[in-house]
């Protein structure tokens, strides 16, 4: 039998877990039951009623911005993942200097608040003259995404035996074959993993895109900001819905990609051995 | 008798046997490649036959791996120059070199099948599909692992792995297979099997191997030619049989086996490549040695375990000696005994007809004359 003080203190421990996984949780799971509330004014549940995502879709503002969200961070995915890439290979080979200070501008872009390099790329895009608009915010969200993707994809690369790339190479593939049929399957699970990362991160930013999208430019997240400023309707809750979808689902594919590469396999492979 | 043995062995061995194109299979000319100021290869020649198999034996940083990757292209010389199947090969790189390399530790690729392991490099060469599946068949034959080509390398034993590294490199018909150390990660009894069937897949295919390996009785058992290889040089390089029997050095004599080293001095160069030298206690007498000994020079008289033999009271051409210790080894018994001239020596006698010498016992030890070779002292 469990003495009393330690089933008092468990007890404990589980309420006060309780009550902060409420307060996360509670107000994401109001958007979620509130994208179906009939009552318009959502002072009181008037039932269940799907007509605010069909209002939402049906919105050309918002369809408008849902692509321009999507085409950023497909662009944003693209470079990010690419300079990870390149960074994380030169890494490898680099000296001891050479990886400090690849290391440290890594490092810096993450932990810089967003909000300074948000603001110093549009101090920049300014006094050069360049037109704010869907180009610069990319440019903004490949500033912070590439340097998680370079962290990545740099940990896999790390783990990567070099004597792969030799015996490619001795078998008479040259070094664009080498990195594509060796160095690139290899990496790929990372890659994965940094792409939809990336591409999450990318879809529901706001600070950066408020600073570089300009006058012409909205992204869903900047439209929904816009919404809210003045009531928070159903649709708001609909939209916020689908980006949560859109968001989760990329995080979860991640999260999956990085098991079947790692965990799953490492343990199949144990259990073989 | 022993001056006899010298001039047979002695003169042609120690060149790579003629071929018919009239050059060899790997040629290195004052080779040399540093890492940060460290030699790792210092100035070296090599002359590999074509069809033969070579062995390059050293211990651990001697530079045997450089030599071998500086042949496979996936390093470049700092000066020297390289030439396989007679070409001028020293800058070109890897991918666009006629030989083909045994990884350590395999090397295999862990996202391709067996079969695609083994098709690397004809999909490379841009061969065509039929063939490929045709010749990646027959290969995988010929290293006993058939019905295995779906099979991801990770799901194959270690012997299996290092079949497929076999494999994968022979299937495009090198000039020169190198192999690096490539039965270093096998348990003991499974590396003696691989050794003889890489033996014989060398003696099917008739290609150039050349061998890095640290362990003596490796490169004695498989290898035509042996170079010993120390501190970025080849100390030596020639048949096992010459190379145990007739070390250039001290080095080389340690390396490849155990040696009893006797102190002696010179008394006369016969200009024969034999010696008259006075052992302390034994008078002079005639031995075989190294060439440019000079007379009144101190030298070891070095004798293999083996050709030592206890004798029965003080006889002329022996050492008394005090028995230490013997181990029972099943083939043979190995005795460690004190002498007061050569300090401990090492004799071997077979197992069965074994005398029943124990410790403490005092004999005499003695050689067969044409066993002793004489070495400078200084080295």
């Amino acid at each position: 039998m469990t003495p009393l003080w330690m089933r008092r203190r468990r007890l404990g421990l589980a309420l006060i877990t309780s009550v902060v996984l409420v307060f996360l949780y509670l107000p994401i799971a109001a958007v979620l039951i509130n994208a179906f509330n009939k009552d318009s004014t959502l002072a009181t549940w008037g039932g269940v009623t799907g007509k605010w995502f069909g209002q939402a879709v049906s919105d050309p503002e918002i369809r408008h911005s849902f692509v321009q969200s999507t085409k950023i961070a497909l662009a944003t995915t693209a470079i990010s993942v690419a300079i990870a890439i390149c960074a994380a290979l030169y890494w490898r080979s680099a000296g001891r200097w050479g990886r400090t200070l690849l290391d440290s501008t890594t490092f810096m872009r993450i932990a810089l608040p967003e909000v300074v390099t948000a603001l110093a790329l549009f101090v920049m895009f300014r006094r050069l003259n360049i037109t704010l608009g869907i180009w610069t915010v990319i440019a903004g969200h490949v500033m912070f995404n590439s340097a998680y993707a370079t962290i990545v994809v740099q940990a896999r690369v790390a783990a990567l035996d070099r004597t792969l790339e030799d015996a490619a190479a001795d078998l008479g593939a040259p070094p664009r074959r080498v990195f594509r049929r060796v160095v690139l399957p290899l990496l790929s699970p990372a890659v994965i993993v940094a792409a939809l990362l990336t591409f999450t991160f990318s879809f529901d930013d706001v600070v950066t895109s408020l600073f570089l999208a300009g006058s012409g430019t909205v992204t869903l997240p900047m439209e929904i900001f816009g919404l809210v400023r003045f009531r928070v309707t159903p649709e708001v809750n609909a939209i916020g819905s689908g980006v949560m979808l859109v968001t989760l689902t990329g995080f979860t594919l991640a999260a999956v990609a990085l098991f079947a590469s790692g965990g799953l396999r490492r343990t199949i492979g144990r259990a073989r051995a | 008798m022993a001056i006899v043995t010298k001039n047979t062995i002695g003169t042609n061995l120690d060149r790579p046997p003629a071929t018919a194109s009239g050059h060899g299979a790997v040629t290195l000319t004052g080779v040399s490649r540093q890492y940060g100021g460290v030699t790792a290869v210092d100035n070296i020649d090599l002359d590999v036959a074509d069809g033969e198999f070579f062995a390059l034996l050293g211990p651990s940083g001697c530079g045997k791996s450089t030599t071998l990757r500086l042949i496979a292209g996936l390093e470049l010389p700092d000066g020297g120059q390289i030439q396989i199947g007679g070409r001028e090969m020293t800058n070109v790189p890897a991918h666009r070199r006629p030989v083909n390399t045994v990884f350590q530790q395999y090397a295999l690729f862990p996202h391709l099948s067996i079969f695609e392991n083994v098709a690397f490099g004809l999909r490379e060469a841009r061969v065509r599909r039929s063939e490929i599946r045709a010749r990646v068949s027959r290969m995988l034959q010929l290293v006993d692992l058939v019905g295995r080509d779906d099979s991801k390398p990770r799901q194959l034993s270690g012997g299996m792995q290092q079949r497929v590294a076999l494999a994968r490199a022979l299937v495009l018909e090198p000039r020169v297979l190198l192999l690096d150390e490539p039965l270093a990660a096998l348990d003991r009894k499974l590396r003696r099997q691989m050794q003889e069937s890489i033996k014989d897949i060398q003696r099917k295919v008739g290609t150039t191997f050349v061998f890095v390996t640290h362990d003596q009785d490796e490169a004695f058992s498989m290898a035509d030619r042996v170079a010993v290889m120390n501190q970025g040089s080849v100390d030596q390089v020639g048949e096992p049989r010459r190379i145990y029997e007739r070390p250039r050095s001290l080095f080389v004599a340690d390396f490849v086996g155990v040696s009893n080293k006797i102190p002696a001095r010179v008394v006369r160069a016969n200009g024969d490549g034999s010696y008259e030298v006075s052992v302390d206690s034994l008078g002079t007498t005639r031995v075989l040695g190294v060439d440019g000994l000079a007379p009144d020079e101190d030298a070891w008289l070095v004798v293999r375990p083996e050709s030592m033999e206890f004798r029965v009271g003080s006889t002329a051409a022996a050492l008394s000696a005090t028995v230490v210790d013997v181990a029972y080894m099943g083939p043979q018994v190995v005795y460690r005994a004190a002498t007061d001239v050569a300090g401990e020596v090492h004799v071997i006698a077979p197992g069965r007809r074994s005398g029943n010498a124990s410790p403490g016992e005092e004999l005499s030890v003695g050689w067969q004359p044409d066993a002793g070779w004489l070495l400078p002292r200084g080295n």
